[in-house]
């Protein structure tokens, strides 16, 4: 089939490895899949004759994918049915991803909430095994009980190699530190990076708009600021209109922008 | 979306993101042309049968009113 005229709806149907309980309603789905994939980009995951929904791809690996899903509706309960040897269809990479090499060679400080530690997993990983392709990584992450932690391996693995702050917003337990992760901004040197270094920010809406307030408290330039936005979405391709804030497109010009352009993007 | 948070709660949200669609910011993101071509399926399928053509014109209206106003000021 030419480009032009290929289905670019259909999906392909791929079989579940495994499935990692993070939390009750938190599950990572080991996938098969024959997609090639940027850290940061997603999928369109669907259930046929149940419907669609768009994934943040939560860590690539030889033959595989990782989707952490939260159960919240029709497409994402119903997912929570299947277990290692069924099969999800799903159609994609989407999105744009992490700007990789832009952000190699740099100081990086990412700033997480909650489930938005998911599209940035890889990405940490990929820092992880190859440490020496940054200067350095401070990883703020936050949840918000300790019921909602997740990756709790890998957490305890990335504090080998990265400067690390895991706080919960209002219970204190052995080995984390409460508070907002907006409190720990403060706790960053920026001046001892020499002007070299990237700000990541994932988490829900609220959370991003107050980490970016309080890293501009500290004068970081808006280029220097990363953002991954999630938004109702259906086609994934720029055809429905459903993503857009005005005349941008969230499934084709992002999920990920620079703040300078994510601090306008306000409906 | 993390949060589960509804952006446009209110039906009159929606319409007008509805018509910016249509009207503006696609033709805007992708400089070809509106989105709606003007068929009028959606009147016989809208079940409080709202008018996009009579929207658009209100709209219109609106507009024409606004520039004026500005222009007089
Ligand atoms: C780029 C992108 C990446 C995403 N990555 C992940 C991820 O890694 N893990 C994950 O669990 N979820 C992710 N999401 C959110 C996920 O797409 C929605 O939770 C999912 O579509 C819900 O589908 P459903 O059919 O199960 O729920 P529905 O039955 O459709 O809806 C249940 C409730 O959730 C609301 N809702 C549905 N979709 C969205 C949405 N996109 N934004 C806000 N509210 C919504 C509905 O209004 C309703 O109140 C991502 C979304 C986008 C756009
Ligand atoms: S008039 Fe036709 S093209 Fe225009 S919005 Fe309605 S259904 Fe779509
Ligand atoms: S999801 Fe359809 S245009 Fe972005």
């Amino acid at each position: 089939m030419t480009q032009q005229n290929k289905n670019h709806m259909i999906p392909t149907a791929c079989k579940i490895i495994s499935v990692v309980k993070e939390t009750d309603i938190e599950w990572t789905f080991r996938v098969e899949s024959p997609f090639k994939a940027n850290h940061g980009q997603f999928m369109q995951l669907s259930v046929p004759k149940i419907g669609e929904a768009p994934i943040s791809i939560s860590e690539i690996g030889d033959g595989y994918m990782d989707f952490t899903l939260r159960a919240v509706g029709k497409v994402t309960n119903e997912i929570f049915e299947k277990q290692a040897g069924d099969f999800l269809f799903l159609r994609g990479p989407y999105g744009n991803g992490w700007p990789v090499e832009e952000l190699k060679d740099k100081h990086l400080v990412f700033i997480t909430g909650g489930t938005g530690l998911a599209p940035v997993r890889s990405l940490l990983n990929e820092f992880y095994n190859n440490i020496s392709s940054v200067k350095s990584v401070t990883l703020i992450s936050g949840f918000k009980n300790k019921e909602s932690i997740l990756f709790k391996d890998e957490l305890k693995k990335w504090q080998d190699k990265f400067k690390t702050f895991y706080t919960l917003d209002n219970e204190s337990i052995e080995g984390w530190n409460s508070g907002l992760v907006t409190n720990f901004v403060k706790e960053i040197d920026f001046n001892s990076f020499e002007d070299n270094y990237a700000a990541i920010v994932v988490g829900p809406p609220i959370m991003m708009k107050f980490a970016g307030l309080e890293l501009k408290k500290y004068n970081i330039p808006d280029e220097k600021i990363w953002m991954s936005f999630e938004r109702k979405m259906s086609c994934a391709i720029g055809k429905c209109g459903h993503c857009r804030i005005d005349e941008t497109y969230i499934c084709l010009d992002g999920p990920v922008f620079p703040y300078t352009v994510a601090k306008n993007l306000v409906d | 979306m993390a949060g589960q948070k509804e952006i446009r709660n209110k039906a009159s949200e929606r319409m007008r993101y509805k018509l910016l669609h249509k009207f503006h910011d696609y033709k805007e993101r992708f400089k070809t042309r509106h989105m709606c071509v003007g068929c009028g399926r959606c009147i016989h399928r809208c079940p409080e049968a709202i008018s996009i053509v009579s929207t658009l014109e209100k709209m219109n209206n609106a507009i024409v009113k606004i520039t004026n106003s500005n222009t007089q000021e």
